[in-house]
């Protein structure tokens, strides 16, 4: 389970180019942390982390930054796909840095285990507490208000929080327990690791309260703007209809057209999480349907069952099945028709269907080009087969099918 | 349509809906074929209304403010199993559909549909037979489709051939008598077969069928 999680997270894993853009908006100093960190997918703070204890190893770690600024693209600069802060990376750059402070502590230009052990458990401590991003997903540039509401809020909070209280304290105990500290270090360090409880013992709930109120104005704020977006979107759609419909209340054909257009917008709105779609054939006829609606003041009941891409020959189905809509519409005098189709794996079938006049097809054939071109010639170029159904008084029913030999596998949509 | 044996004035029907106008308008539709007892805007009033009254059909909203149609639905049938229920939705969406007939309701009906079409609604769901929208026609070819998995249940969860033509033809818009003229059937044949599919919609344990439904977004 792990190793397949493993597997099939390494394509995306694979290292991109080195190079990295500075980042402007949140740097600390030239931004090359937070762009390295972006480019590679580590949390900055692990970064920043790792180029301060690499700076007390014969401060190897401002150099890295120098070279960093040095070679980095300027701001702005197009770059491939930036990776989102994950785990591994940011385990892979804590590794890389304890191997690089050992390769400096064993050529000597060492400050000493006394001071960049607990140097190195405090850095700890500090990235523990301030890395939120990574389990809270996009890990885009949330302001601090809202990033300090997560450290506070968050799923992980309290054991994150422990976790690199301790490893601070642990490091202030170290350095103040030290053979080779002088007294006045060990009390200095004594004090001030009591400054901070006691500081933090003073201002936390105070932080903890400001933390829980950016938090509150952030939902007041997404809310407000969820409802002017609802505003806006009513005035521009519903009310200018409604204004129309009540220029237009003596006409009741134009009134109802209005107000059906209007319904399938809104439901549109409301219900389609997509835009309707013509990518897919269910999607083309939805569409052609209210256009169909629209051009000539109709009714039609659209049924779909299955779904497939649209193709060449799926397109000329459509066009086929318009046309058969708007023979409906034009010839039937009933204001409401039925359209089903339904894409099988070995075939797709369609059927416009009416309770209209009818027509009889021997005396029609002459002056009706529109089925003999539109529908059966355009079908059959496609492999497919038109049968229309029709007597005087008795409706009219058409019935369109296209065979799908050439794709044995339907690729069904969910 | 054929007028049922029964004087269709004695239909006794609760409206259920949270737009007073809406009510109305039903009201004055089913004008004197059917017989408006009372109304409900509200999930509570609604229920105490309909366990009072006893009426023959109730016509219930699907979207209501606190719990909708489900909501009533499930609360009455516990006290009164026999209460028979007709859904009028403006939405469509299947997973609505699909939700309120599997709560227990005998059809499903749009609130376009034109006022003859809803007394006959009425009149169909009081005679004990289901009522299938085209729409709602499509849904079950659509969940019951063979490119899902292999069936539990197949009593269940697999319509049979005729069915499934029934189905088919109540979505190319055939009413009831058509599709029995077309497969040359009695009208009862096929009311029997639309209320078997009813059946199988309301007690399928497919799990395909709800994932089905609230993954597809059919409008």
């Amino acid at each position: 389970m792990t190793s397949m999680r493993w597997r099939a997270t390494l394509a995306p894993m694979q290292l991109g180019p080195l190079t990295f853009a500075r980042r402007d908006e949140h740097r600390l100093l030239a931004g090359v942390a937070g762009g390295f960190s972006r480019q590679h997918g580590a949390d900055p703070l692990v970064v920043r982390g790792a180029l301060v204890v690499l700076s007390f190893a014969a401060g190897l770690g401002l150099a890295l930054y120098a070279v960093g600024a040095a070679v980095a693209e300027p701001e702005g600069a197009p770059l491939p796909v930036a990776h989102p802060p994950d785990t591994r990376r940011n385990v892979a750059v804590a590794v890389i840095t304890l191997g690089l402070v050992l390769v400096v502590r064993s050529t000597g230009v060492w400050l000493g285990d006394a001071v960049m052990v607990p140097l190195m458990i405090v850095v700890a401590g500090v990235v523990v507490l301030g890395v939120v991003r990574t389990d809270s997903g996009s890990g885009s540039a949330a302001g601090s208000s809202t990033q300090l509401a997560e450290v506070l809020s968050g799923r992980h909070a309290r054991a994150r929080v422990l976790v690199g209280a301790t490893l601070v304290a642990v490091g202030l105990v170290i350095v103040g327990l030290g053979d080779r500290v002088s007294r006045t270090v060990r009390v200095g360090v004594f004090a001030t690791a009591l400054s901070i409880v006691g500081v933090a013992l003073v201002i936390g709930p105070w932080i903890a309260g400001l933390a829980q109120a950016a938090a509150e104005e952030r939902r007041q704020r997404i809310r407000s703007e969820e409802r002017e977006a609802m505003a806006a979107h009513l005035h521009d759609s519903v009310l200018q209809t409604l204004a129309l419909i009540q220029r237009t209340a003596d006409d009741p054909r134009r009134t109802v057209t209005l107000a059906r257009q209007q319904e399938h917008e809104l439901r549109a709105w409301l219900y389609g999480t997509r835009a309707p779609s013509v990518d897919t054939f269910g999607g083309a006829v939805g569409q052609m349907a209210r256009e169909v609606e629209q051009l000539y003041d109709v009714r039609i009941e659209v049924v779909v069952v299955g779904d497939a891409p649209m193709d060449d020959d799926l397109g000329s189905l459509c066009a086929a099945l318009r046309e058969a809509c708007v023979n409906s519409a034009k010839h039937s005098g009933e204001e409401s028709f039925a359209v089903y189709a339904e894409i099988g794996d070995d075939q797709v079938e369609a059927f416009v269907r009416d309770r209209g006049q009818g027509f009889d097809r021997a005396a029609a054939r002459a002056d009706r080009h529109g089925i003999a071109q539109s529908i059966e010639a355009r079908l059959e170029r496609s492999g497919g087969i038109a049968t229309i159904e029709s007597e005087p008084g008795g409706g009219t029913e058409v019935r369109l099918v296209l065979p799908r030999a050439s794709r044995s596998e339907s690729p069904m949509l969910p | 349509m054929t007028l049922p044996p029964v004087s269709a004035a004695a239909v006794r029907v609760v409206v259920v809906d949270d737009h007073a106008l809406f009510r109305a308008g039903v009201k004055a539709e089913l004008g004197a074929a059917v017989q408006v007892v009372g109304e409900a805007g509200t999930v509570h009033d609604a229920i105490t209304e309909v366990l009072a009254l006893r009426p023959d059909v109730v016509l219930v909203d699907v979207h209501l403010p606190d719990g909708g149609g489900k909501a009533i639905i499930e609360a009455v049938l516990r006290e009164w199993p026999e209460a028979v229920f007709l859904a009028l939705s403006v939405s469509d969406a299947a997973e609505d559909v699909v939700a309120i007939v599997r709560a227990g309701a005998r059809g499903y009906v749009t609130k376009t549909i034109d006022a003859a079409g809803l007394i006959d609604a009425v009149q169909r769901v009081h005679e004990g037979d289901a009522v299938f929208s085209p729409r709602l026609a499509g849904f079950v070819l659509d969940a019951f489709s063979g490119h899902l998995p292999a069936p539990s249940d197949p009593e269940l969860d697999l319509l049979t051939a005729r069915e499934q033509e029934v189905m088919r033809l109540i979505a190319r818009g055939y009413t009831y008598r058509e599709v029995a003229s077309r497969l040359h059937l009695s009208v009862k044949t096929v009311e029997t077969h639309v209320s078997a599919v009813l059946r199988k919609l309301q007690l399928s344990n497919r799990h395909e069928l709800s994932a089905w439904a609230s993954t597809r977004r059919l409008l």
